[in-house]
């Protein structure tokens, strides 16, 4: 399978404000084959998030490179959502989703038209014209992938986007992007730090040491999904990741 | 629900009960004190308001002073509301002349803008917007409309305009513009559709500021020389000769037109930024 993203020792290192070095990432090297969902799961401040960044091309690495499948490029077909900062406050709902149709000059009546087929989508129905302050911190995040899925990506990439909600909407969160993701056909990479959402959601996980970030173990999951949770070869798996992260 | 009942009868009394005891309050004492040259009744200030199209000396009345005063305003506070919004989002967006300009304008922002009236009317004389475009005298209100006095609303409005605005530009997170860049925005996109509607609420705050400064600014000019007309100057045209009725009616309609521009202003920001202040 075609690769989406090659990464080769891949280095970062940030330098504090008061000069101090902190080393980031060493040595990642990674391969995302083309329409997987990867996730990398690690502790807090472990560099994934550096990783997803350096992939966009909002944070240059110090050594190392990246390849991207060819016509890949952020701000075209790479989206992104992250955990805050997914829309325009002084935007509604539906303006939110349609800015880069809006950014490409698209019409409005075809630009709306797409933008309510994805707000369907994610199942936000009758909320076009609700205010971002309105909205819940579930529906927000609704609206943000419906954001992200007007660019019509081939790759997407989410930093921890369902980390400050509710156990119950995170849950149903997941499940919406597994259907999205399905239904889009796009490399998904995913950032997060629980387990339980690694194992729900992804093809393969590479799990990262805490600082400086380096890959520990990946897995391929090929449980078939909807994945059960209390299932055991779920519960197995869970197992043997809290293990792998525990012992670095 | 008893308690927004309470509210609301607290909200009226402090919009009718005080003001009215007030009234009282001074009605009685100047008619006690009777001495209507230095503290006038108040029924004598409301007779004034009542008749505010009454000609005073020769200079016109109330409403027609107050009507030169306001176009005055309206003239210096586009303009200084136009070149302060540029200037500001101009600085705020490049750094460059944000270090090239800002310590200069650091320096000049606190000066008074009535102590740029003697050099105003040095450089302006007595020219009217008519006299600049070359049309003489045109009988219309705009004869009072001197440059001396738009420059001094100038001074007066542009500061707080481009302050504001550059503050609101620097303040934009940048969170926001990744978010804009990673759905494709350009530059020039990223201006219109970030830096503008994010600084928005406060080049609303500006003007606000702005138009009251300038209300402020307009009177005291009237006030002082080179000045011919305006409610400033029938004020204190009025004070000369001890007709403490029309001071206080003009006292009262400047601080009654002060309190409704600043009504109107903080409308416009609950109307056009609701956003604004709740959490995303």
């Amino acid at each position: 399978m075609q690769n989406c993203v090659t990464i080769k020792n891949l280095h970062k290192t940030y330098v504090t404000e008061v000069g101090n070095k902190v080393k980031a990432l060493s040595d990642i090297n990674l391969q995302i084959a083309q329409g997987k969902f990867v996730t990398l799961l690690g502790p807090t401040g472990c560099g994934k998030s550096t990783i997803l960044n350096t992939i966009a091309g909002l944070i240059k690495q110090d050594k190392g490179q990246i390849q991207l499948d060819n016509n890949l490029a952020f701000g075209k077909n790479i989206a992104s959502v992250f955990q805050h900062y997914t829309l325009l406050p002084w935007r509604n709902v539906i303006k939110n989703v349609t800015f880069s149709m809006q950014m490409q000059g698209i019409k409005r009546n075809l630009r709306n038209q797409q933008a309510a087929q994805l707000l369907n989508e994610v199942g936000l129905d009758g909320f076009e014209y609700s205010k971002i302050h309105e909205l819940s911190g579930g529906m927000r995040q609704r609206a943000a992938i419906a954001q992200a899925l007007a660019l019509k990506p081939e790759l997407l990439l989410m930093d921890e986007p369902f980390g400050a909600l509710d156990e119950i909407t995170r849950s149903d969160l997941q499940q919406m992007l597994i259907k999205l993701w399905q239904l889009h056909n796009m490399t998904t990479i995913f950032v997060t730090h629980s387990i339980d959402e690694a194992l729900i959601l992804s093809d393969q996980i590479i799990v990262l040491s805490g600082r400086p970030g380096k890959i520990i173990k990946k897995y391929d999951i090929t449980l078939p999904r909807p994945r059960n949770k209390l299932s055991k070869e779920f519960t197995d798996l869970f197992i043997d990741v809290r293990k792998t992260l525990s012992q670095n | 629900m008893q308690k927004t009942k309470n509210d609301i009868l607290l909200k009226l009394a402090g919009y009718i009960l005080t003001p009215a005891i007030l009234l009282l309050i001074w009605q009685l004492t100047a008619s006690i004190y009777n001495k209507p040259y230095m503290y006038p009744t108040f029924t004598a200030v409301l007779k004034q308001l009542t008749n505010p199209c009454q000609d005073h000396y020769t200079l016109g009345s109330l409403m027609s002073n107050t009507a030169i005063s306001l176009l005055r305003v309206a003239t210096g506070f586009i303009i200084a509301a136009i070149v302060g919004i540029s200037v500001g989002l101009a600085l705020g967006t490049s750094k460059i002349l944000c270090r090239l300009f800002e310590p200069v304008i650091e320096i000049i922002r606190p000066l008074c803008p009535i102590a740029w009236m003697p050099f105003a009317i040095a450089i302006f004389k007595l020219k009217t917007i008519p006299n600049m475009i070359g049309m003489g005298y045109t009988n219309t209100v705009f004869d009072q409309v001197q440059l001396s006095m738009i420059f001094i609303l100038f001074m007066g409005g542009f500061f707080p305009i481009m302050t504001n605005t550059l503050d609101g530009v620097i303040g934009v997170r940048k969170n926001y513009l990744i978010l804009a860049q990673a759905l494709g925005a350009n530059r020039r996109q990223q201006f219109f559709h970030v830096y503008l509607p994010a600084a928005m609420p406060m080049i609303l705050t500006g003007l606000r500021q702005g138009l009251g400064l300038c209300w402020f600014v307009i009177i005291a000019a009237e006030m002082t020389i080179g000045a011919d007309s305006g409610i400033g100057y029938m004020l204190i045209y009025a004070a000369d000769l001890s007709d403490m009725d029309i001071v206080v009616a003009a006292m009262m309609i400047i601080g009654t037109i002060g309190a409704t521009l600043n009504f109107a202003m903080r409308s416009a920001m609950q109307t056009f930024v609701s956003w604004h202040g709740k959490e995303v």
